[in-house]
């Protein structure tokens, strides 16, 4: 794709200080680190798709609804009471209502791959839909180890740390092993991320730029929750763009051309069918004429502040971290104890890295080094922007849990994974604990998580529907 | 030399630690006892004395060695176990008895009830009683200190039958039977899962060497990850020991895996019919019909939904209250109405739970008769000033004599403390 290339593509004139931003030791991979944690990461993958049963991630049956019928019918499905697929009654406060009115790209990747599978209904097409939220997820591991690389260079540990963790999350592994959205939103989210900093700091030429629309236009076409990288991008195209507005808006168009060439063929048809381009109001229509007794925080009359002072933040991180089945299956609260403690020690490594940089001749230097376009300032003010992302996406999740009811659920901060794995890698390699202690703490917090991911796996899902 | 002896014993170690932690999960299989899963929804149903409630369950496996049952209290409480084994004929031997402490107060108390392994369980038909001792008799007019065994409204949770004294009843007990086992049949039983689900030509083996692809390669990632040296046979073989002992740390303060359990006698004395009260006629007509929905809010240690429990009323007479949390429907489907029939829905919230920071609290009642709303309404019983109402309709049914009815009632009110704040409705039906 380009995007690793050390230098800028020399058709268009590198821009002034385009050079400063790759560090004066460009990035030796570690191949073999890497090979191992890929088939690592698909065994571990494989070994939950073939584990979970069917239906029992969240919503399975409805995704795999939607993508059955494009394999069946070689075209999507219509969503209208009275076309392909609408929505069922449970009650008058539930229904199911199906996600074929929302983009959903996953769901022709699916079935482009249960038709290649070989094997007969029912096991060999519902596993290879399964297969595409797994091979998600392993590049979302891989992008997980680009990115980590390409922030901090000088530490190949913190990048492929970053990039086991991820896997381990138990909840990250489940959403690489039944069919959903997520797994893909994860996947062309942390694609688009690494393509805006590999731009950021390598420059921007044509083909990173038709890459980023590309990826961006895939994540068009995806779950709605991913749409959050847009307004991203358009940031760190603000902070990265240099040269002349000609030069900027080149690339710009070219971005958001190819993105619309890629994505804008289902927002027209959705205008066309629903009357609605996103398709989210027909969806909401459908709640309404289906269940119509459901209410929603903000229409019970709460505020988000009481929404964030109930049981919500609890359960966003309960079901970010893992939560299984149709979120019946829950680790003991010890188990989350133990990750809120995990997570609090990578806050707090974090804050006394940044308190340090700050504090020492970071801050300054940092600024004389912005103004020349060096690597060194690039690092923090990414890491900070896509702190800032992390953040962006858990204050709309927690809107999300309060203007709709169906939204309190952690894995929608997946496109931020990245991020956040890369982060909490960082806090751990940060911790004021000498050069003994450290590593000892950062292998720990992977041997906790691998354990973790193990009994969820084993001790949890296993015994709950199998054993 | 001394050196490679170390990683051998390291090895030696660390494969005996991962068996361990293996048969510390794996000793004791819990068995939902349904194909294929439903959905649960739970609601108590009150073990009231002089009833006794029967589930009836297929044995799956050879090896029944216990069941794990779910219990809701208010009071201090016992109940009485039996498990009886079931010939062809339905002839019932009694196998274990036990009489089970209950603590008070508890929303969900788990207890595993285990007796010696019934090697021939496969197949076999076998039943589990619960009743209140016999020296409870005397606590039949303080029906509201009753304990509630938690069931499922969804019938097909098992593959038996309720009976509640000797009828069928809707729904299912809500348990798990245990078998013990060996480590070698929990492995055969996970190569079993692989082979069910083999895509295309990919054997089962292949999913034992990705777990010890996965066992191996990971720990030697993360000794990489923390800065040491990828494949480096004394940081892997410490790791390997290690991650067992993190794993059986953590497995063994998890009542899921590792739960105290009540040991049952080998045989069950016989026992004489209760001589107590019976309930009270409405409780049993009502709680066969009722089904409920779960708030999507709620998760799976909160699945609080309702439950029917019997009190009594301040002039003695027994009677049925709803607890409900808020954000609950509970509805009667198929409600054969008598004559002059007049349906009573009381409901208060819960004053005494609530604070100002908890918000108004209503209550919503719908009355169908075949899908057809007869009367929808919404009231305030809580106001946000802490003022509380009461919410009293009666709806004449005398019309619909002998025709069936769905009843349903929703609660509506504030989430933040669905778990704090009830509303109780009493529902009457004369």
């Amino acid at each position: 794709m380009g995007a690793n290339s050390a230098h800028p593509n020399t058709a268009h004139p590198p821009e002034p200080g385009d050079a400063a931003l790759t560090p004066p030791t460009a990035p030796v991979h570690d191949f073999r680190a890497l090979a191992l944690l890929l088939g690592a990461a698909l065994a571990l993958l494989l070994l939950w798709t073939t584990v979970v049963p069917f239906d029992k991630g969240p919503d399975e049956a409805e995704h795999y609804r939607v993508a059955h019928f494009i394999y069946t019918n070689g075209r999507l499905p219509v969503f209208a009471p009275d076309g392909d697929m609408y929505g069922y009654v449970v009650n008058r406060e539930e229904a199911f209502i199906s996600y074929a009115s929302v983009p959903g790209f996953n769901y022709v990747l699916a079935a482009l791959a249960m038709r290649i599978a070989p094997g007969g209904e029912p096991y060999a097409p519902l596993y290879a839909a399964r297969l595409v939220s797994a091979l998600c997820v392993l590049i979302t591991v891989y992008l997980a180890y680009r990115t980590g690389r390409l922030l901090v260079p000088d530490r190949p540990n913190v990048a492929l740390g970053a990039a086991l963790l991820l896997v381990l999350i138990p909840q990250v592994s489940l959403t690489g092993a039944y069919v959903n959205q997520d797994a893909y939103t994860m996947a062309v989210s942390s694609w688009s991320l690494y393509l805006l900093l590999a731009g950021w700091r390598h420059g921007w030429t044509f083909s990173r730029a038709a890459w980023l629309g590309l990826a961006l236009g895939l994540v068009l076409l995806g779950r709605l929750n991913g749409y959050v990288i847009l307004p991203f991008a358009l940031l760190v195209a603000g902070l990265s763009l240099r040269g002349s507005v000609g030069y900027a808006l080149a690339r710009l168009f070219t971005a958001g051309g190819v993105a619309a060439a890629v994505s804008g063929w289902w927002f027209v048809r959705s205008y066309l069918q629903t009357g609605d381009p996103i398709g989210i109001q027909a969806n909401l229509t459908a709640w309404r004429a289906l269940a119509p007794l459901r209410t929603t925080p903000r229409e019970d009359g709460l505020s988000l502040l009481d929404v964030l002072r109930g049981d919500t933040p609890y359960l966003v991180f309960r079901t970010f971290w893992g939560a299984f089945g149709q979120l019946e299956v829950y680790f003991l609260w010890p188990y989350y104890a133990l990750l809120g403690a995990f997570s609090l020690t990578a806050a707090l490594g974090l804050a006394w890295g940044g308190g340090r940089w700050l504090i020492g001749a970071g801050r300054s230097r940092a600024v004389a080094q912005w103004r020349q376009r060096r690597f060194e300032a690039f690092q923090p003010a990414a890491l900070v922007l896509l702190g800032l992302l992390a953040l962006g996406m858990t204050a709309l999740v927690f809107w999300q849990s309060w203007a709709t009811s169906f939204a309190t659920q952690g894995r929608y901060l997946f496109p931020a994974i990245v991020p956040i794995a890369l982060l909490i890698m960082l806090g751990f390699a940060a911790l004021p604990l000498g050069k003994t202690l450290r590593p000892l703490a950062q292998g720990a917090a992977l041997a906790f998580l691998f354990v973790l991911n193990l009994i969820g796996l084993f001790a949890y899902t296993v015994p709950a529907y199998y054993l | 030399m001394l050196h490679r002896l170390l990683i051998l014993l390291g090895i030696l170690a660390a494969a005996a630690l991962w068996a361990g932690f293996g048969w510390h999960v794996f000793g004791q299989r819990h068995v939902i006892p349904y194909d294929p899963p439903v959905r649960c929804l739970h609601v108590a149903l009150p073990i009231a004395p002089g009833h006794v409630m029967t589930q009836t369950f297929a044995g799956r496996a050879p090896g029944l060695s216990g069941v794990a049952l779910a219990f809701r209290t208010t009071a201090a409480a016992a109940v009485a176990v039996e498990l009886h084994a079931h010939d062809a004929q339905g002839a019932a031997t009694p196998l274990a008895a036990a009489t089970l402490p209950l603590p008070a107060n508890h929303p969900f108390y788990t207890v595993h009830v285990v007796f010696p392994s019934q090697a021939e369980s496969d197949g076999k038909t076998y039943s589990v009683r619960l009743r209140r001792p016999a020296d409870t008799g005397a606590d039949a007019a303080n029906l509201g200190a009753a304990p509630l065994a938690w069931s499922c409204w969804s019938d097909g949770f098992a593959h038996g039958e309720l009976y509640v004294d000797g009828d069928p009843a809707h729904g299912d007990l809500y348990f798990q039977p245990l078998y013990g086992r060996g480590a070698a049949d929990a492995a055969r039983a996970v190569t079993d899962r692989f082979q069910g689900i083999r895509v295309g030509i990919v054997p089962a083996w292949f999913w034992w060497l990705g777990l010890i692809v996965v066992l191996l390669v990971i720990p030697s990632l993360a000794v990489r990850a923390a800065g040491g040296r990828l494949g480096s046979p004394p940081h892997i073989v410490a790791l390997l020991v290690v991650l067992p002992l993190v794993g059986l740390a953590m497995s063994w303060g998890d009542p899921r895996l590792h739960r105290p359990a009540v040991h049952a006698n080998a045989a069950a004395p016989p026992r004489a019919a209760s001589s107590a009260p019976a309930a009270p006629q409405l409780l049993h007509a009502l709680r066969q019909q009722a089904v409920g929905s779960i708030a999507p809010q709620e998760t799976w240690d909160r699945q609080l939904t309702f439950a029917l429990e019997p009190a009594t009323a301040a002039d003695g007479t027994p009677r049925l209250v709803l607890r409900a949390s808020v954000n609950t429907t509970v509805a009667w489907r198929d409600v054969t109405i008598p004559a002059n029939a007049l349906l009573t829905v009381r409901a208060d919230g819960d004053l005494g739970r609530w604070t100002p920071d908890d918000g108004p609290i209503a209550v919503g009642m719908t009355v169908a008769v075949d899908g057809q709303e007869l009367v929808t309404e919404r009231e305030i019983l809580i106001t946000a000033a802490g003022e509380a109402r009461e919410f009293i309709r009666q709806l004449d049914l005398a019309a619909y004599a002998g025709r069936a009815l769905d009843l349903t009632l929703t609660t509506q009110g504030d989430t933040r403390n669905s778990a704090r704040l009830v509303v109780w409705s009493d529902l009457r039906l004369r």
